[in-house]
């Protein structure tokens, strides 16, 4: 038991590293970054390098390390956060998003992709404690990380930048008002959060003794959860967030077993949002405060798309693109189709009620499980199933969802991040039915009325005939007196409210027609790969519905189809060079970004300069 | 207006890359039908280059190209040179299915090698079968991926091969054991093997946990499974897992045997001293003294400057016996799957001579030998000292 609390508060203390840095950008830039972990793994690789490469000591590493590190939350900043200041504040979390693909792959390229042994400067097991060995490094890294949490307090307290920074934290726009530079501000957080980054990386790598440049995902959002715990935007709670996660983590997994790890990690978020939102130590967001509502709608006008375009396009895709496309550009195709299916329903959560959704791989999940299960191991036939498949998702996650929407702003983001993995741990638990980590193999291709859709071009077709009527009935919605409440909510939800309109039934309604749609396009994704397993819905696919929907523009369904073009086309035309493959990859996506932070089929409104009209009260 | 110009400015640069994209995609794939006529043979490799499993899909590469060198020194396929198209899967069961679906509209390709994790394999095992194009999964241990049909082999040993012998060398040294497997299909299906074959063997399982591929800190599992009192600690997993898992145990107070990890030289690397003594199959060790082994060391060696580890192995063996299947039924792809059928003396470095049994499509009889870690080197057991 001694030994489980020795090994929880270890891994806390790394936590807690990574929390800081998650929650100090947070609170300056109100921007989650999901580059941190990336930045966490190349202080790592780069301590590794020039320790057992370069045979630097130690101490002189974590400085050039530090540096370095901060050097490069600098270079973040400014070129992909501070451009979208004004952009919807998800534009500057896709960026950050595509910086970390960008970093973690670079780093791979040239430091190589191999796990490799962090060289043992400091010793790592020679203090017993119980049952367990400490080492001093551990006992070094957490006096680092309490100096450095006092130094910190202490800057932000005392010292004219650190009052810069809280100023700029508190309100950006009264600061900037009394002078602060705001962009300098934003930088210096950023350089001392990935410093930290950085640092926990040295440390982190020396504890566990492997490290790799893929091991930021998992650290990143790891450090993610202990900040939302902690209250995001607090210093103090990002350490004790990180403390009670690393301890949850231990008796839990001690407990249950390492397979529930996820469960565990996520499931912790998610009963803090429902129950204490704003974490231990923050104040709950007041809902005048949500970042998110008007900046989606305010700033772009959507191009408009008449009905016979759509029916032209579609004629088109139907005929010209199988008969030009082989096999192999039509099976591209299908996978397109897809993800614009899943992607034009979420337009109503996001872009009309301004509801942020980054765990929608937790619907897409459901439909393809129930689709699979229901024909794989009942012999139900395609219809009913994939029918099934959309009302089960949408009664599942409606449910699971239900809790959110008292949340505001990027609580509700978060809260779906969490629901999403925590969906799809229990579907990797639940292996009686669902067969687990053995994955579901031979799901049969779709077939309507005896006739069975074998070749992609017959899927491509089917899956074309899905995709209109998904655009029919959210066009539909978002024209009907429904729509118009819904979009009332995104604009203003305090003026909605105060109209009359059931807030909380209406946003919960426009997420269970998405998980209704996004259900049926996981259920047609299923049967065309025939085999799914629970690592298919991972969180960057989360990621890619979000992206395909920024890209588009939130609120248009038909740009939601061109986002699903251009991102899953873009890196099956990249192809071609293979190794910088998702570099390239994470540069297009960070160029689209920058330049149509609104979406592609959004255009910026001709009156007013696009910046919301503000009144100091 | 300079603000409006850059703002349209943009929607050109975006709708151009979209475009872009577009027509790119097209033309890349048409332009995968050309070369058929040409005196250049290709094999397709469906593998990681990026993602989790990027270090196999490097191994592969080294096993790959020192074929390569041997085969087109040797004059290729009766004069014709051997080529590999490679496609980067990150072994991700959503990108192997059009993979491929263009290695299949690719006529200069004749053989599909790979794909590393048999799940991202029998993902696309349906495309390669309805395309006639043979799928040789060289890494699939899963007993599952050759039943996806006839154009899919695979010469790796099957998991309940490699755990009814890794059961019988536990038994020699432990009454009863704590394990941990990777929870992932192959993970899992090991353990239940595992499970089956302790039970035949009177081997008691005292405590045993599941372990996720990106877990790092494996201490909470190790210490309750310590506590359950072992003779011995049986980890079911790859190689950075397994190191791992190795220090971990030391870390926590975990004295005795191990059996685990991975023949690699990455694992002897990373688990460094906490796993002297360990226990795992392989069907190779570049401490063999059989002279075709030490020729083969030799050579690599003197390429990459590092000892060649199992998967160097698999992957040069891989594509040799689909290059010897070749010359016998021809450069094509019926030629191949001919030759997979009918020659009975293919030579590998680990499984040695071998023939395919034709109802499973793997190679009948061979088993793999249990190797001891001492000094730094995996040495056959009851070889050394």
């Amino acid at each position: 038991m001694f030994d489980t609390l020795v090994a929880g508060l270890v891994h806390g203390n790394a936590y807690a590293l990574i929390a800081v840095g998650i929650t100090l950008i947070f609170g300056v830039s109100n921007v989650i970054n999901f580059a941190h972990g990336a930045i966490f793994a190349f202080g790592s690789v780069l301590g590794w390098w020039l320790i057992a490469q370069h045979g630097l000591a130690w101490w002189a590493a974590l400085v050039v390390v530090v540096a370095a590190t901060a050097l490069v939350g600098v270079a973040i900043d400014v070129l992909a956060v501070r451009p979208l200041r004004r952009a919807p504040a998800i534009a500057a979390l896709l960026a950050t998003v595509a910086v970390g693909l960008i970093i973690e792959n670079v780093v791979a390229l040239v430091f190589g992709p191999d796990t490799r042994t962090f060289p043992q400067v400091l010793p790592t097991n020679n203090i017993r404690v119980g049952g367990v060995r400490l080492g001093t490094s551990d006992v070094v890294m957490f006096v680092i990380t309490l100096t450095v949490m006092a130094g910190l307090w202490a800057f932000l307290r005392y010292s004219r930048h650190g009052l810069a920074i809280r100023a700029t934290a508190q309100d950006p726009d009264a600061a900037a008002q009394m002078g602060i530079g705001v962009g300098r501000v934003q930088s210096l957080a950023f350089a001392i959060a990935s410093g930290l980054g950085g640092l926990a990386g040295i440390f982190v790598g020396l504890y566990n003794s492997n490290i790799s440049p893929t091991s930021g995902g998992i650290v990143g959002m790891t450090g993610f959860v202990a900040a939302t715990i902690g209250g995001l935007g607090s210093i103090p709670g990002a350490v004790i967030g990180g403390f009670v996660l690393g301890l949850v983590e231990a008796f839990g997994i001690y407990w249950l077993g390492d397979g529930y790890r996820d469960l565990l990690t996520f499931g912790l978020l998610v009963i803090f949002l429902v129950l204490r939102p704003g974490g231990l130590l923050a104040r709950p967001p007041a809902i005048e405060s949500e970042p998110m509502t008007g900046t989606f709608l305010g700033a772009g006008r959507e191009l408009r798309v008449r009905w016979w375009h759509a029916l032209i396009a579609f004629a088109v895709a139907g005929v010209a693109i199988p008969s030009i496309a082989d096999d192999y550009g039509i099976s591209v195709g299908t996978q397109i189709l897809a993800y614009a299916i899943i992607a034009v329903s979420m337009t109503l959560v996001a872009g009309s009620a301004g509801q942020l959704a980054i765990g929608q791989a937790g619907p897409i999940a459901i439909g393809a499980y129930t689709s699979a299960v229901l024909t794989v191991s009942h012999g139900w036939a395609f219809l009913p199933a994939i029918l099934a498949a959309g009302l089960v998702a949408a009664v599942v996650s409606s449910v699971l969802a239900a809790p959110l929407w008292r949340l505001g702003g990027h609580y509700v983001a978060i809260a779906t991040l969490g629901i999403g993995i925590v969906t799809v741990a229990i579907i990797r638990n639940w292996q009686s039915v669902t067969r687990g980590s053995y994955g579901i193999f031979g799901i049969p291709a779709p077939s309507l009325f005896g006739h069975e859709f074998t070749t992609h071009t017959e899927i491509f077709r089917l899956e074309l005939v899905v995709l209109g009527i998904v655009l029919a009935v959210i066009v539909g919605v978002q024209r009907s007196r429904l729509g118009t409440a819904i979009r009332a909510i995104g604009a203003d939800e305090v003026a909605a409210r105060s109209a009359g309109v059931p807030v909380r039934d209406y946003k919960a309604l426009a997420f269970a027609l998405a998980a209704f749609f996004s259900g049926i396009g996981g259920a047609l994704l299923a049967h065309q790969y025939s085999y799914i397993d629970p690592t298919v819905f991972n969180l960057p696919m989360s990621l890619l519905v979000m992206t395909i929907l920024v890209l588009g523009g939130t609120a248009s369904p038909y740009g939601a189809v061109l986002g699903a073009a251009v991102l899953i086309g873009v890196p099956e035309v990249l192809r071609l060079a293979p190794s910088w493959r998702i570099v390239l990859y994470g540069l297009v996506l960070l160029l689209v970004v920058r330049f149509r932070p609104q979406g592609i089929l959004v255009r910026r409104e001709r009156v007013g300069t696009g910046k919301p009209i503000t009144v100091d009260a | 207006m300079s603000r409006n110009w850059s703002r349209s400015r943009g929607l050109r640069v975006a709708v151009g890359v979209a475009v872009l994209a577009l027509v790119g995609g097209l033309a890349s794939a048409c332009a995968g039908d050309s070369g058929s006529g040409s005196d250049t043979v290709y094999f397709g490799v469906s593998g990681p280059k990026t993602g989790g499993s990027a270090e196999y899909g490097r191994l592969w590469q080294q096993g790959f190209d020192l074929a390569l060198d041997e085969i087109n020194a040797a004059g290729g396929i009766n004069g014709k040179k051997v080529a590999l198209k490679w496609e980067d899967s990150q072994s991700d069961p959503k990108q192997t299915v059009p993979i491929a679906t263009k290695f299949v509209g690719d006529q200069s390709i004749i053989a599909e090698l790979g794909d590393f994790s048999s799940p991202a394999s029998i993902a696309a095992s349906p495309v390669y079968n309805r395309g006639k194009l043979v799928q040789y999964g060289f890494t699939n241990s899963s007993t599952d991926f050759t039943k996806g049909g006839d154009y899919s082999w695979s010469p790796s040993i099957t998991l309940d091969v490699f755990q009814e012998r890794n059961t019988e060398w536990v038994k020699s040294k432990a009454k009863k054991v704590s394990v941990v497997y990777l929870e992932s299909d192959w993970g899992k299906q090991a353990f239940q093997y595992f499970q089956q074959f302790a039970k035949e063997k009177g081997i008691e399982i005292a405590y045993s946990s599941p372990i996720l591929p990106d877990s790092q800190d494996f201490r909470p599992v190790l210490i309750k499974g310590r506590d359950a009192n072992p003779d011995a600690f049986v980890h079911l997993g790859y190689g950075p897992d397994g190191a791992l898992v190795a220090k971990q145990l030391r870390d926590v107070g975990f004295t005795g045997q191990f059996f685990g990890g991975q023949n690699t030289p990455q694992f002897i690397d990373l688990a460094g001293a906490a796993a002297e003594g360990d226990i795992v199959n392989g069907v190779f060790t570049p401490s063999d003294p059989s002279p075709k082994i030490q020729s083969f060391v030799t050579k690599f060696k003197a390429k990459f400057n590092t000892d060649p580890g199992d998967f160097n192995v698999y992957a040069y063996d891989a594509l040799n016996t689909l290059v010897k299947a070749a010359k016998y039924g021809g450069a094509t792809r019926e030629g191949v799957l001919k030759g997979l059928r009918e020659v009975k003396d293919f030579d590998g470095i680990g499984l040695g001579t071998f023939a395919f049994d034709q109802q499973t499509r793997r190679p009948s009889g061979v088993k793999p030998i249990e190797l001891i870690l001492q000094n730094g080197k995996f040495l056959p057991v009851g070889s050394a000292k």
